[in-house]
């Protein structure tokens, strides 16, 4: 029954919000289900008093103030240099198409090997940096705790919930320090835990949003493979909220095949 | 989709036309006002965020690619400066969200006046209580009546994230007013 609410939920509001009658199968569900059927009589007098409230009366008419920015800001588009040159509008075409293509034949060359195709950029730095952007920075880092989907056969893993710390609108990130928890034993067993690790810094994730995605909820993965050692790191970024939680995992070993996703040196794979 | 009118519009004001850009401001700009206005409360801030959308908004003209409609990526970014306003303040919003609506009565208020008026002001302080992300999704759906498809779009998530977000803070608002829907 709980299930059957669940599915209602949401028809039970459109109707409050709409006015309109309930389809015939919910209508029936709410004839007998006590809880729906409150839920209905809420959502029609919260609906009510939200669309009440919700009436805007005046516009400001903002036109002037606007153009007046915009008038300030340099923008020239193709069309406004073709126009400004004295030269025949061909020419400057054909600079522009090859002058594209030059830079992308450049961007082609330079691309990094393990980029991961994602609405977010990470990148990984020293504990030195971290240090330093930490003195300017003030971050609040809660401590860590085990991952509790820890998987057998794996070390220890590391959730850290952050706080932000500064916005750029041109550029927003987030700095989070992740502090891992490593035995005190030189060779640590996989699958035991040790009693009191002490937590160290092993790396930065710099997560940033694109501007105009600054406060949308994303979350992706990767995994990364160093061929000489076998490590292989895992991290995942979800952000909910004001939160960024960052879960980063390594296996000592791994597989034998590739992963998928980033392998620092795939020649060696091969070889 | 684009509509036509708006098609041609940012088409040539993508192309450097301000004149354009004008008549997309003068289409817009009362549901960016009036989105602005519910997710904040008050009519200065509601402002401000009007005018920095479309300034924001001609500074990203080039990126847009009109995937989504011209209005909804005007919106994402109204939701987006409240948030971030809403965030720096760290403080209530102010209490005149609800006052224009239910003040307008000169001679004896009746009853069921006053009781929806006192509705009115607790559901503004749950409001005002509520975490942004929340209040915006009420906004977009309870209020403004948008469909799933277009929240997901301005918040910049899946539809099924729009819909479960919704139903939660559905929940909370339910859960908080309840003391005051039963009395």
């Amino acid at each position: 029954m709980k299930r059957e609410c669940g599915e209602f939920e949401e028809s039970i509001w459109e109707c409050a919000r709409t006015g309109e009658e309930l389809a015939k199968q919910v209508r029936r569900h709410v004839g007998s289900c006590r809880e729906c059927k409150r839920a209905l009589e809420e959502a029609r007098r919260l609906s009510g008093t939200l669309l009440d409230a919700g009436r805007v009366a005046d516009t400001p008419d903002c036109r002037a103030a606007v153009m007046a920015a915009i008038s300030r800001e340099p923008r020239l588009s193709i069309g406004t240099i073709l126009s400004l040159s004295k030269g025949p509008a061909w020419a400057y075409a054909c600079g522009a198409v090859l002058l594209a293509a030059v830079i992308a034949v450049g961007m082609m060359a330079h691309r990094p090997r393990n980029t991961v195709r994602s609405p977010l950029s990470v990148t990984r730095t020293a504990p030195q940096t971290i240090q330093k952007k930490l003195f300017h920075h003030e971050q609040v880092v809660n401590a860590p705790t085990v991952n509790p989907e820890r998987k057998p056969g794996r070390i220890e893993t590391a959730r850290v919930a952050v706080h932000k710390t500064h916005r750029h609108h041109a550029a927003p990130e987030h700095v989070a320090l992740i502090q891992h928890p490593t035995p005190k034993t030189h060779h640590p067993s996989p699958a035991t835990q040790p009693r009191s690790p002490e937590p160290r810094a092993v790396a930065a994730v710099y997560v940033t949003w694109p501007e105009g995605n600054e406060t949308a909820d994303q979350s992706y993965s990767y995994m990364e493979r160093n061929a000489e050692t076998g490590e292989t790191t895992t991290c995942s970024v979800k952000r909910s909220g004001d939160k960024v939680e960052i879960y980063i995992e390594s296996t000592p070993g791994g597989p034998e095949l590739p992963v998928k996703g980033s392998i620092e040196n795939e020649s060696k794979i091969n070889a | 989709m684009l509509a036509t009118s708006d098609r041609d519009l940012v088409s040539r004001a993508q192309a450097g036309d301000a004149r354009a850009f004008d008549e997309l401001v003068s289409i817009h700009q009362a549901r960016v006002f009036a989105l602005a206005r519910r997710i904040l409360g008050n009519d200065e801030d509601a402002a401000d965020v009007q005018q920095e959308t479309f300034i924001r908004a001609w500074r990203s003209l080039n990126r847009f690619r009109g995937d989504a409609g011209f209005a909804t990526w005007l919106h994402r970014i109204t939701v987006n400066l409240c948030l971030s306003r809403r965030q720096r303040r760290e403080t209530a919003v102010e209490d005149s969200f609800f006052a224009d609506s239910l003040s307008h009565s000169a001679g004896p208020v009746a009853d069921a006046t006053l009781e929806r008026a006192e509705l009115a002001a607790e559901l503004r302080k749950v409001m005002a209580g509520m975490p942004a992300h929340f209040r915006v999704l009420i906004v977009l759906r309870e209020i403004e009546g948008r469909p799933f498809g277009e929240i997901a779009q301005v918040l910049g998530c899946s539809e099924p994230s729009a819909r479960t977000r919704a139903c939660r803070a559905r929940g909370m608002l339910r859960e908080r007013m309840r003391p005051y829907l039963e009395g």
